[in-house]
């Protein structure tokens, strides 16, 4: 709450915050320092939104890692199609690509990263499968946490 | 001989006939447990029809315990998702084929050497809501 001196004060029991201190030098003492205290947010908001940060840069490289292999196999594969390779060797190139699909640890990294996706792409229809080339999970596995999170939020959309 | 056009539905087979409107290679190949060597995506993103023209031989499921395995049974749906043993190479693609309509000339595309496809999404996307962006974006 804001005091009658536009200070923010706090009931003593709820303190939970983070902010900076720093030490300034006085400009008309030049041999004077001042300690200034600023707030910058309730910890639990600021610890949340540094994870989000974290959240979305993990899975911006985690799809940028995969969309890079992915146009470099594409390379390779447009010109066997255009006759570049016989199927022999475009063979052993697709061997060298050849990964499998990550292990899903978490249901909810597929939630927060689709929803990343999403609200980057705007309307772009985006499918499981899609999903799967920017995450590197199975489809069968991003189907079913789509369904396992749509029935733990809304029940009434499925019939 | 089986028909699936309800998810969950897959079929297996070591020659396989697609129907459908955007049938596309899915991205580099994959290693999947229980499958030697490398697999080689492919997404059916409108109309797709997929049917076992060879089966497998030893005849046995090795990618989901629902898949069929007779020949002639097919899946039908919105989306498939699958893959082909053996490469897709030039010119596989045929033009036509039971996904043709009024506006689209539909593709067919015959993969081979140990293949699998699954119904993604099917005819029934308001009942069935699998992939919910709407939900995603509130």
């Amino acid at each position: 709450m804001t005091n009658d001196s536009g200070a923010t004060s706090y009931a003593l029991s709820k303190i939970d915050f983070v902010a900076r201190i720093q030490s300034k030098a006085v400009a008309s003492h030049d041999d004077e320092t001042r300690i200034e205290f600023s707030y910058i947010g309730e910890s639990e908001a600021f610890v949340t939104r540094l994870y989000s940060l974290a959240k979305t840069k993990d899975v911006l490289q985690t799809a940028f890692v995969n969309l890079w292999d992915n146009y470099k196999y594409n390379q390779e594969y447009i010109s066997f199609l255009l006759g570049s390779y016989t199927k022999a060797e475009f063979k052993e190139i697709a061997k060298k690509h050849a990964k499998p699909f990550k292990k899903l640890q978490r249901k909810e990294d597929v939630f927060f990263a689709s929803k990343l996706f999403f609200s980057i792409l705007g309307d772009t229809h985006l499918s499981s499968s899609d999903l799967s080339t920017l995450l590197d999970y199975d489809c069968d596995s991003i189907e079913k946490v789509m369904l396992d999170l749509v029935d733990e939020s809304q029940p009434e959309r499925i019939e | 001989m089986l028909n699936g056009s309800a998810i969950p539905a897959a079929i297996e087979g070591s020659e396989i006939l697609i129907n459908g409107q955007d049938i596309r290679p899915s991205g580099y190949p994959r290693i999947i447990d229980g499958i030697d060597g490398e697999v080689y995506p492919i997404d059916v993103k409108r109309r797709g029809k997929a049917t076992i023209i060879e089966e497998n031989n030893p005849k046995q499921r090795l990618v989901r315990d629902y898949s069929m395995l007779d020949i002639g049974s097919e899946i039908n749906g919105q989306t498939l998702w699958g893959f082909s043993g053996d490469i897709v190479g030039p010119g596989a693609m045929l033009i036509g084929g039971n996904a043709m309509t009024g506006r689209h000339s539909g593709q067919k595309l015959n993969i081979t050497g140990g293949c699998f496809m699954q119904l993604v999404n099917d005819w029934s996307n308001n009942t069935v809501l699998i992939h919910p962006k709407n939900d995603l974006l509130k």
